[in-house]
């Protein structure tokens, strides 16, 4: 009996011991924690500049239930540091801030075109070395100073990082112009086949910025975040912007379609100020290569389905003529969009249309063989495209109302 | 134990009762009354003794002083002493239980047990009538395991209206109960119930053993043999049911398990008994079985929550934040924002205060009952938050594992969950996450170790035995639920109902049948 309680105390001993030795190292109580919810990375001839946008926990509490957003203190503060590396700079901040930057809530990550063209991958490394650091943070893209966007603040969302990436993600799923890309899938598309990637980019529309709470409890903001090009990359340099235009091309080519609208001229061929508006619901794009000889075609297969949701044309759309007139010119407008694409990526000689994976998958051989010089021979391939559109609904109404006015005329 | 001494009985009621007297200290409630029955005044024929309180005075009066008197005439013109005795016991005493006693011990245990001694003049020999009765509490409503549908009686301490209860629910003559008398002061009766060819003898055998084994002076309540005879004393977990429902002792007795009811208390031991059984209530096999499923999983998932709650907060917001979603992180950290202690400290403040309340709440006096649950809302709930002390996050974790708490039917084994949850805050405050899962894990090798009279405590799961899940974690209709549980119950009494009992409309109507 006393054998075994001398044991039993052992035993807690050793286990007490154990508590006092390793107990609670990296313990952190949330009110000592910076909670960091954007970041923004510059390059300057002296090294990195970046900045943190940092959640003030107890003024975004504060707004809870009240409807009045205006007023009070900020819900963010923002902090930059400079170092001669990234990590460096990062490490300076506890030379200003009282609490530890905590990144696992980054939300969005912005650099600015200057670092963007120096290239990212000392900013990919910080993100796949350190464990607190999320890889599935979006990256945006600024010119100027990437800053300026984090002090920005928002009208409804009272923490900007947040509001910054469901901007992002909800233009992507909705609209598909441009892609949220966060920095895995970005890594991802820079060291593959075609080294190339995309990223969009993030300004502000309008001045003064609006970066301070006063500002807020106007109905109309003096300038607002939104969303703009699309930067594209060569390898881990940034080497140029696309429009809105050649980004949705772009879209159509990489099949990264979810959903998108679009104006179009409904009316005859060369008439261009009667416009309607179609809603793509469905859409899948397959590239097919084909090599004659050492020339090389792609083919781009096009095939989609939406709906009508704007008619200003006095047509019957009770008639399938009409209606396969209409998707003729919508298959012309789409290939207009992917032709614009075409041109721009092809004189940048970035191909992010996924044309080196398909002609990887298609003939492995020859890809070892175009390989090397990749670049040029993207820009020599002679693209096809071959657009089939369809129009599933047009809508609650089968005449336009044009046409309806007409006929009361009559 | 003392060494049984056997004392012969004086042939003279007047010694006899002397020592009677003697042994008990004279006691006031010791009532003794003499019959002369046509014999000398001084030297009465028959007497009578019982102490007042334990015995029914109307069995008394009317069954023996009553029949004594009117057949003292017989008595007094009877042959011999020996002839006297089986007169009264034959034709006069009108009492059911009737026995010849030789040895004053035993007539001191009987007077003890409430039974009337009548001794006879000149002979050796007295006769014990059981005229067991006196005040005790009759049956009521279960005050601790209520339930919404199902029968309403409760145990009461009389171990002889609860060997009733269960007998009037069992009316099979397979039903044994064995009475056995543990404690050399108290000599508390207990009896064994169970069903003979469907308990498994081996543990009934058992039970008897550990039982008699038990030596002590006192056995006051069946929490004292529970702790004589359990498999394991160093565990949270206990490995004997207590209930004061007979109909849930009864489920139990029919499915194999061993009831020991201890006289001078409500509460029935059942044994052997499985891990499962304690989130099981007898309300399970009244209601619809879809409902009675949902509601065990509830349970047991509140099980969980009790015990692990608080240290699964304290884990996450002090050493994975990136775990919670930022909108809920923020709001966590703007609470925390101002309050003067770690997270631990908070949630054992907040525990010990919970804890202290429920003491509180079950020793004070009814009357004063609202008024601490008002000063316990106050201040464990506003007081504490609006002062800063606590966050309110803080408030919410310690009451819902309060209230999870008390989902579970069993109340000792929500109590082994509050004695974890202790270490398992520690544990989580000071190694995470991964703390709590090296927690669980030492509780589950303990857990799976544990014996309840030799039956594994988590049976249906470790070892495996798919049959017995039928009424685990959901409870399968009744006709599903074919045969005992396995290893419980005597294997060759595996079978407990007719398959295909599964009810259904007839295959076709005659009606139909008529018209083709």
């Amino acid at each position: 009996m006393t054998r075994t309680i001398r044991k039993g105390m052992l035993a807690a001993a050793c286990l007490a011991v154990c508590l006092m030795l390793s107990g609670c190292w990296d313990r952190t109580e949330l009110n000592e924690l910076a909670i960091t919810s954007a970041t923004s990375f510059d390059k300057t001839d002296k090294g990195w500049t970046i900045s943190y946008q940092v959640i003030i926990p107890s003024a975004i509490s504060s707004g809870y239930g009240s409807g009045a957003s205006g007023g009070g203190s900020a819900p963010i503060t923002v902090y930059t540091t400079s170092g001669k590396t990234i990590r460096e700079a990062v490490s300076r901040s506890v030379l200003e801030s009282p609490r530890q930057l905590y990144f696992a809530h980054n939300r969005v990550l912005i650099v600015s075109e200057r670092a963007a063209r120096a290239g990212m991958n000392a900013i990919l490394d910080v993100y796949f070395r350190q464990p607190e650091a999320r890889e599935t943070v979006n990256i945006l893209i600024a010119e100027g100073d990437p800053s300026r966007m984090l002090r920005q603040l928002f009208a409804m969302q009272r923490i900007s990082g947040e509001g910054l990436q469901s901007l992002i993600a909800k233009e992507s799923r909705i609209d598909s112009m441009l892609p949220a890309v966060k920095v895995y899938e970005f890594a991802m598309s820079i060291v593959g086949d075609a080294r190339s990637g995309v990223l969009p980019e993030i300004y502000i529309g309008g001045s003064p910025d609006v970066n301070g709470t006063d500002q807020l409890s106007k109905t109309s903001l003096t300038a607002r975040l939104k969303l703009g090009r699309l930067a594209l990359f060569k390898a881990d340099q940034m080497v140029g912007w696309l429009n809105q235009r050649e980004a949705l091309g772009v879209s159509f080519i990489a099949d990264r379609i979810k959903f998108a609208t679009f104006a179009f001229p409904c009316g005859n061929r060369g008439q261009t100020e009667q416009l309607g508006t179609f809603r793509i619901t469905k859409s899948s794009t397959k590239l097919v290569p084909r090599r004659a000889g050492d020339r090389l075609t792609m083919d781009v297969r096009i095939r989609t389905e939406g709906a009508l949701e704007e008619m200003n044309c006095a047509l019957d759309l009770l008639d399938p003529s009409v209606l396969q007139q209409l998707e003729a010119r919508l298959k012309e407008e789409i290939e207009n969009f992917v032709d614009e694409a075409w041109e721009a990526v092809r004189t940048q000689k970035t191909d992010v249309l996924g044309f080196a994976d398909a002609v990887h998958r298609h003939d492995p051989k020859y890809w070892k063989k175009l390989k090397k010089n990749w670049d040029e021979q993207f820009a020599a391939i002679s693209m096809k495209t071959d657009v089939k559109v369809k129009i599933e609904r047009v809508g609650v109404s089968t005449k336009s109302f044009k046409k309806l006015e007409e006929q009361d005329t009559e | 134990m003392t060494e049984r001494r056997s004392t012969p009985i004086s042939e003279s009621s007047a010694s006899a009762l002397e020592w009677i007297m003697d042994e008990l200290g004279h006691g006031a409630d010791i009532v003794t009354r003499a019959f002369a029955c046509g014999g000398a005044d001084d030297q009465p024929l028959i007497t009578l003794v019982y102490i007042e309180g334990l015995v029914d005075p109307m069995a008394v009066n009317g069954r023996i002083v009553d029949r004594i008197l009117d057949a003292s005439q017989t008595l007094g013109e009877a042959a011999s002493a020996p002839e006297r005795l089986r007169l009264l016991k034959e034709k006069v005493l009108a009492v059911g239980g009737i026995t010849e006693v030789q040895s004053g011990e035993h007539i001191l245990k009987s007077l003890l047990e409430g039974h009337s001694i009548v001794l006879a003049e000149g002979s050796a020999n007295a006769i014990c009538a059981n005229t067991a009765g006196g005040e005790h509490r009759g049956v009521e409503e279960p005050s601790s395991q209520t339930v919404i549908r199902g029968p309403k009686e409760g145990f009461t301490e009389s171990i002889r209206t609860n060997v009733s209860l269960i007998r009037r629910k069992i009316k099979s003559p397979k039903l044994r109960i064995d009475y056995k008398s543990i404690g050399t002061v108290t000599q508390t009766q207990i009896a064994v119930v169970y069903l003979k060819d469907i308990a498994n003898q081996k543990i009934v055998d058992e039970i008897h053993e550990r039982l008699d084994g038990i030596d002590t002076d006192s056995i006051l309540e069946s929490g004292y043999i529970e702790e004589f005879i359990q498999d394991r004393t160093f565990t949270p977990f206990p490995t004997l049911q207590n209930l004061e429902r007979p109909d849930a002792i009864v489920g139990g007795i029919l499915e194999g398990q061993i009831a020991v009811i201890v006289d001078g208390t409500p509460f029935v031991l059942l044994a052997p008994v499985t891990f499962n059984r304690f989130f099981q209530s007898s309300e399970d096999y009244y209601q619809r079985f879809d409902i009675a499923s949902f509601l065990r999983l509830i349970r047991f998932g509140s099980f969980l929550v009790s015990m692990l709650l608080p240290s699964l907060y304290i884990a996450i917001t002090t050493f994975h934040q990136e775990m919670i979603p930022t909108t809920l992180l923020v709001s966590l950290a703007a609470q925390r924002e101002g309050t003067p202690f770690p997270a631990i400290v908070e949630a054992f403040i907040m525990e010990i205060t919970f804890e202290v309340l429920r003491e509180a709440g079950v020793r004070m006096p009814r009357a004063m009952g609202s008024a601490i649950s008002i000063v316990g809302a106050l201040v464990l709930g506003q007081a504490a938050v609006q002062a800063g002390l606590v966050s309110a996050a803080m408030v919410i974790v310690v009451s819902f594992t309060a209230i999870a708490n008390f989902v579970i039917p069993a109340i000792n084994m929500a109590t082994a969950s509050r004695l974890i949850r202790f270490a398992m805050m520690i544990l989580g405050g000071t190694f995470g996450l991964f703390g709590v899962m090296t927690g669980l894990m030492f509780l589950l090798i303990h857990m799976v170790s544990l014996r309840s009279f030799g039956i594994p405590f988590m049976l249906p799961m470790s070892p495996l035995s798919i049959s017995n899940l039928k009424d685990v974690f959901i409870r399968l209709p009744w006709w599903a639920l074919s045969t005992r549980p396995r290893l419980i119950a005597d294997p060759k009494a595996n079978v407990r109902q007719g398959k295909n009992q599964k009810p259904a409309p007839p295959s076709s109507s005659a009606g139909e049948r008529n018209d083709e």
